[in-house]
């Protein structure tokens, strides 16, 4: 019963593609459309998921259950120390490269660099991250997507809405989300409390990890999958970690800067 | 019955991914030497008479150090690109004068990691994106700012140093050996007199992770933990007779290490990547001994008699009497960006205000003093 259960729960995320048609990353009112849409999908999506848990069918006595969506990202290994956007960036649009079957190469780190107007010691704003992504939209086959910029402290209900948004673009493997993170040991996430060292930097997200007890319905846990482009080999990689984790590096970056801590 | 013993599988596996997987609740203290008082939840930082609150005129503070009346502090006065800390100053919480000290040479930089005396005052210049951290020294008396260790963009990812009586001390990554899964890094540990501007080399390393990045000082002890095979050890470097202990650890691998009062408080586990089994300990340093502490704390800062932990979006303050450790009280901090540790038992908390629609942040920080020696 359990391994029927099992089946007929994992199922599979289908790419959709249904996202508002537009051209600019500044905040038009076209983009405040397609960040309303965007919201009206996590919402969607959120819903969705919230209803499969609680359908009180699903009460017999099995193990818990484990959900995972992933979206092909490649990890690249920043180029210089502060290169977290370019690597970040160029991650994402492996996976746009891999969803359309381009077969045009990649932007080297160094092109997307000049592209976002920085040295090799500077470091990318959140808003030009978006609007390179953006010039790539023909390249690499998304052209009715539109990536913008935003911030988590100001929403009400942060952390659903920002888990709620990954979510939605990961199972529907529309984008590979880039994030702004704070490291240090008030950092939430694992790899960066012992380092210490307050810092700012870039992950694009690739997957995530879903635990639903099935004996009463509840979320056990919700994990985040960031593709961290690292310069040292020991922090570079996919790595899962807790949703809370990523949402509470996000808010320290956002409570410290005025650098808009997700691309989406 | 293939059925039934399928269904019976299954049960006896969810109870084991229940009672092994999952972390323990914050604030559940179990057995050893932990005990817990009655926990107050504040929203915001609470009126109390052992924490001051003040308003410095910056956008941004980074590492708030309190020495007598002065604040030495990392201040951002003006978003460039973004906004960072880049400026070192020194701010009189009477006066509110203001002396700069210091200013970065990075581009985009956080000077932070400020330890002081009152007699030499030690930092880090770190690039706002990571990487590229330069040590320094400040002569408090004639403000002589000396740099004890300038890193390559290609060598390590973090460097966390820490001062203790006149000395600085820190991990140095140095090299790959071996390739694939099997390589390892190697360095060394290092300390800088800084009344004789001497360096030296305590100890080398072989296997250095990123939970064993840093060194932990107090009380004339210099602590870290290194992993050879399935075999992990505490070194306890005693600096007046310059010579090192060791102590193995129960699991193989350790993080959070902190020394203080004879005493190593660590999170063991069998395998830092997986963390599994993972279980906070103390160590005595004089016998070897170890005690379970039952808690799931994330890293945490020694003062002289307390314990700052962190779990979650909360900030733990503990008491500590040797082994034993009482919490007092938590906090919510989600408004709390970052903290310092003073001499004194002080700890001073920033709340970086948000200030403008746009997101921004305001020109003025919000520091919280926590005098936790004024305890009642």
């Amino acid at each position: 019963m359990s391994f029927i259960l099992l089946s007929l729960l994992c199922v599979s995320a289908f790419a959709t593609d249904n996202q508002s048609n537009g051209t600019s990353y500044l905040y038009t009112a076209e983009d405040l459309i397609i960040l309303k849409e965007k919201d009206r999908l996590a919402d969607e999506m959120y819903n969705s998921y919230k209803d499969k848990i609680s359908d009180s069918s699903i009460s017999l006595f099995v193990m818990p259950l484990t959900i995972t969506y992933t979206i092909p990202v490649t990890v690249y290994t920043q180029q210089t120390y502060s290169w977290c956007g370019p690597a970040s960036l160029q991650q994402t649009l492996s996976f746009h490269k891999s969803q359309s079957g381009s077969s045009t190469a990649l932007p080297s780190q160094s092109t997307i660099a000049s592209k976002l107007g920085i040295s090799s010691t500077g470091a990318a704003s959140s808003t030009s991250i978006a609007s390179v992504l953006n010039q790539y939209k023909g390249t690499f086959g998304y052209s009715n997507r539109t990536y913008s910029t935003a911030n988590v402290a100001d929403k009400s209900n942060a952390f659903e809405w920002l888990y709620s948004n990954l979510r939605s673009e990961i199972v529907n493997q529309t984008y590979a989300p880039i994030i702004l993170i704070q490291t240090g040991e008030l950092s939430g996430i694992r790899r960066y409390y012992d380092a210490g060292v307050f810092c700012r930097h870039y992950n694009t997200v690739s997957g995530i990890r879903e635990t639903v007890d099935l004996q009463n319905d509840n979320l056990m846990s919700r994990e985040i999958q960031t593709s961290d482009p690292h310069y040292n080999a020991q922090f570079r990689g996919k790595f899962w970690d807790e949703a809370s984790a990523i949402y509470q590096s996000m808010l320290l970056a956002d409570n410290n800067g005025s650098n808009y801590v997700l691309v989406y | 019955m293939k059925k039934y013993c399928a269904a019976f599988i299954c049960v006896l596996l969810f109870f084991s991914f229940v009672a092994c997987g999952l972390p323990q609740k914050d604030g559940q203290a179990e057995t050893g030497s932990v005990t817990s008082s009655a926990f107050n939840d504040f929203d915001v930082v609470p009126e109390l008479p052992y924490i001051q609150t003040v308003t410095v005129p910056y956008k941004a503070v980074l590492s708030p150090i309190l020495v007598g009346n002065t604040f030495y502090m990392a201040v951002a006065k003006e978003d460039r690109s973004e906004t960072d800390t880049n400026r070192l100053v020194a701010y009189d919480l009477e006066t509110g004068e203001e002396e700069l000290l210091f200013t970065s040479s990075q581009e985009l930089a956080n000077i932070q990691l400020l330890q002081s005396d009152g007699k030499w005052l030690s930092f880090a210049d770190c690039s706002l994106y990571g990487g590229a951290c330069n040590i320094y020294v400040m002569n408090c008396e004639n403000r002589k700012i000396t740099c004890i260790n300038k890193f390559s963009s290609e060598a390590p990812s973090f460097t966390y140093p820490v001062y203790m009586n006149g000395s600085v001390y820190w991990i140095e990554e140095e090299g790959v050996s071996g390739e694939g899964d099997s390589a390892l890094i190697y360095g060394s540990v290092y300390s800088y007199d800084c009344e004789n501007q001497s360096r030296k080399t305590i100890a080398k390393l072989n296997n250095i992770y990123i939970n064993n990045l840093t060194v932990s000082a107090q009380d004339g002890k210099v602590v870290w933990f290194e992993r050879t095979g399935d075999e992990g050890k505490y070194y306890i470097y005693d600096v007046k007779s310059d010579s090192v202990k060791t102590i193995p650890s129960k699991k193989k691998d350790s993080m959070n290490v902190r020394y203080t009062d004879g005493f190593i408080y660590a999170c063991e586990t069998d395998d830092f990547k997986t963390q599994t089994a993972k279980e906070l300990v103390s160590v005595n340093t004089a016998t070897g001994e170890h005690t379970s502490l039952k808690w799931d704390l994330k890293p945490f800062y020694c003062t002289e008699n307390y314990l700052v932990g962190s779990t979650g979006m909360l900030l733990h303050f503990f008491k500590r009497d040797k082994n034993t450790v009482t919490e007092l009280e938590e906090l919510t901090k989600s408004k709390v960006t970052t903290l310092g540790i003073s001499q004194n038992d002080t700890v001073v908390l920033v709340d970086n205000n948000k200030g403008l629609p746009s997101g921004e942040l305001a020109d003025e920080t919000t520091l919280h003093i926590y005098k936790l020696s004024e305890r009642p």
